[in-house]
This record gives C-alpha cells, structure tokens and sequence, in this order.
C-alpha cells in the first residue's frame, strides 16, 4: 500500500521531468498564423513540405499594412487536397524578402 | 548487381589472375545543396537543425583483373546522411529522473532526444574499371542510387524514395601480396569523386536533390582468391 503511495508522486515527477517544449506547434485542425509586418509592402504567405514545395499559398502578392495580421491554413493545399501529416512551413515574404519562418508540425 | 559481380568473377577465373572479395568502408563529404537550403529554412522557424558534416558509406565489394593492365571493380554498399534537431533534458530535471529511476535512465536513457529526425539512406550500385599502373591504379565507372529521404517527427514518419545514375572517379592503391593470421587477406586504398544526385519527384515539387556528391576516402580489407 505504501508503495503504491510513493508510485504515484515518482511517475508524476518522473513525467514532469521528461516534458519537453518543442520550438514547433502541432495542428490537428485549421490554425491561426499570425504575423506582424515592420512596414507596409506586398506581403505573401506561403506552406511549403519538408522538400521545399509549394503547398499552400494563403497571401498571394497582397498590398498589406504595416503592424499585425492573421490568417488561417485550413491544412489544405491549393487544390483542396489535404497533404499527408509532417512538418510543414509557414514562410513569410514582404516585397519579396522573406521576413519569417513558422514551423508546424501537421497532425490530422 | 548479380550479374556484374558474377561477370567479374568469371572474367577473373578465366582470366586465372588476381579475384579478391571483401568489406568496404568510406568517409565522403556530400555536397547536399539542398538539404543545406532545407536546414537553413528550419534554423529561420526557430529549429535548432544540424546535418552531419561527413557521410559514412559501408559496402562490399569484388575486384577483378580481366587483363595484366585492367581491373574491374563491382560493388554494393549502402550511404547514410542525417539531419537532426535534439531536445536536450533539463540537467537538474534528467539528474533527479535518474536518482529516482535507481540509476535505471543512465543506464539505458540518453540526454537528448531526437524530434525532428531526417535520413537520407543511399543504396549504390557500382560498377568501374580500372587501369593499372604497378600497385596504383585509376579509373571510374557508372553507378546506380537509389535513395530513400524519411523524415520523424514526435508524431509524424513520413519517407520517399527516388534512384538515378551516377558516377565515381577514383584512384586505388592495392596490396597485392599480404596474409593476416595465415588468410590471403589484402588492404586497398582508393580516394576519388563520387556524383550521385537524385531528385525527388513529389506532389508538390520535382527538384529537391539529395546530392551525394563530393569527394571520398576509400579502404577495404578483401580476401585474395
């Protein structure tokens, strides 16, 4: 009985221990990519695989204010197709130079 | 790869000179342009991601001389290429564990654990010739790769695969004579230039390249027959 008592603290700790955050979110189902411009410019947002490829574009080429913005990936791709679980990439370009890289890792 | 490797054995004892069969293990320094690219991408998302610097290559292979100047070499051998992000245990955190696990997680735990985990496993097949000049010979000669990329994450496995040819150019120095405990055991050398870039056609783009292309360092221990 005793034993039992202590298990379960150890287990807890044990658990608490090993929890690791990873530098990465993962998305079961549509999420929010949010993203601030430093200046105003055209802005695109584009999902790209783990071999670089085009998935998802959700900003195309769109004139955008500075300051933050949202928009949501479905966790589709441009053809309406879902792609296969894995890590995925958010790349975000303003006038053409890419500002930030958001890394999911997609898990339907 | 039978039939090449079957090709040197016949032409070797037809030929009744030097046949010599054995393990191979090479160090090489692949170019992986866009493996770097990748690696680049995740390092701007925050991801922590190395790739190994040197590709090490196991194999095995038959040598053949079909003529007083000319050797043909045949082989099968598998390269490895990784890409890692680890997640280090907080010390104190991985200290205590242990404590509490009697020593149980130093024993069979590491510190890191590897979240994201890319391989590149190459599996080639090689066939050259060689033109002999004393103990030193130089040629070169066609491959095969085929190369699976598989890709782990905490809670994803994905993997594709994709072959084409390539090509090796190297120069060899071959023991010709020699024993090791009473065996015909023979050591060889070879340094050269490996091209082999395969490109992988997926839903989403047709030209992401695992390249392992690049220099080489060779040594092999064969049984002389």
């Amino acid at each position: 009985m005793k034993l039992r008592f202590m298990l379960v603290p150890l287990i807890l700790l044990f658990a608490a221990c090993i929890d690791s955050s990873y530098p990465f979110d993962t998305v079961e189902g549509p999420v929010d990519i949010t993203y601030t411009l430093a200046s105003g410019g055209i802005a695109e947002v584009l999902v790209t695989d783990s071999y670089m490829g085009l998935v998802r574009t959700l900003v195309d080429s769109q004139e955008q204010e500075a300051g933050e913005h949202t928009v949501t990936w479905d966790l589709m791709d441009d053809g309406g197709e879902y792609p296969e679980n894995g890590l995925y990439n958010v790349e975000i370009y303003l006038d053409g130079q890419r500002i930030e890289v958001q890394v999911l890792e997609v898990n339907r | 790869m039978m039939g090449a490797l079957t090709m040197i054995v016949s032409l070797a004892v037809l030929q009744g000179s030097s046949f010599r069969i054995g393990f191979t293990f090479d160090g090489s320094w692949p170019s992986m342009g866009d493996e770097r690219d990748y690696a680049d991408l995740l390092e701007e998302g925050g991801i922590d991601y190395n790739l190994d610097g040197t590709t090490w290559t196991g194999g095995i292979e038959a040598l053949g001389d079909v003529s007083e100047k000319l050797r043909l070499r045949g082989a099968v051998s598998v390269s490895r290429f990784h890409g890692v992000y680890e997640d280090d245990y907080d010390p104190f955190g991985y200290a205590i564990t242990g404590i509490l696990t009697g020593g149980l997680l130093f024993l069979f735990g590491s510190g890191d654990e590897d979240v994201v985990a890319m391989e590149d496993a190459a599996t080639n097949i090689e066939l050259a010739c060689y033109y002999k000049l004393g103990s030193i010979s130089i040629g070169g000669g066609p491959t095969f790769v085929s190369v699976t990329r598989s890709m782990d994450t905490p809670n994803t496995e994905s993997s594709e695969s994709a072959s084409g040819p390539g090509f090796t150019a190297g120069v060899r120095l071959d023991g010709e004579s020699g024993g090791f405990l009473g065996l015909p055991i023979v050591f060889g050398l070879e340094g050269g230039y490996r091209f082999s870039s395969v490109s992988f056609d997926t839903e989403y783009t047709d030209d992401f390249n695992v390249d392992f292309s690049g220099p080489y360092v060779r040594i092999g221990t064969y049984l002389k027959i």
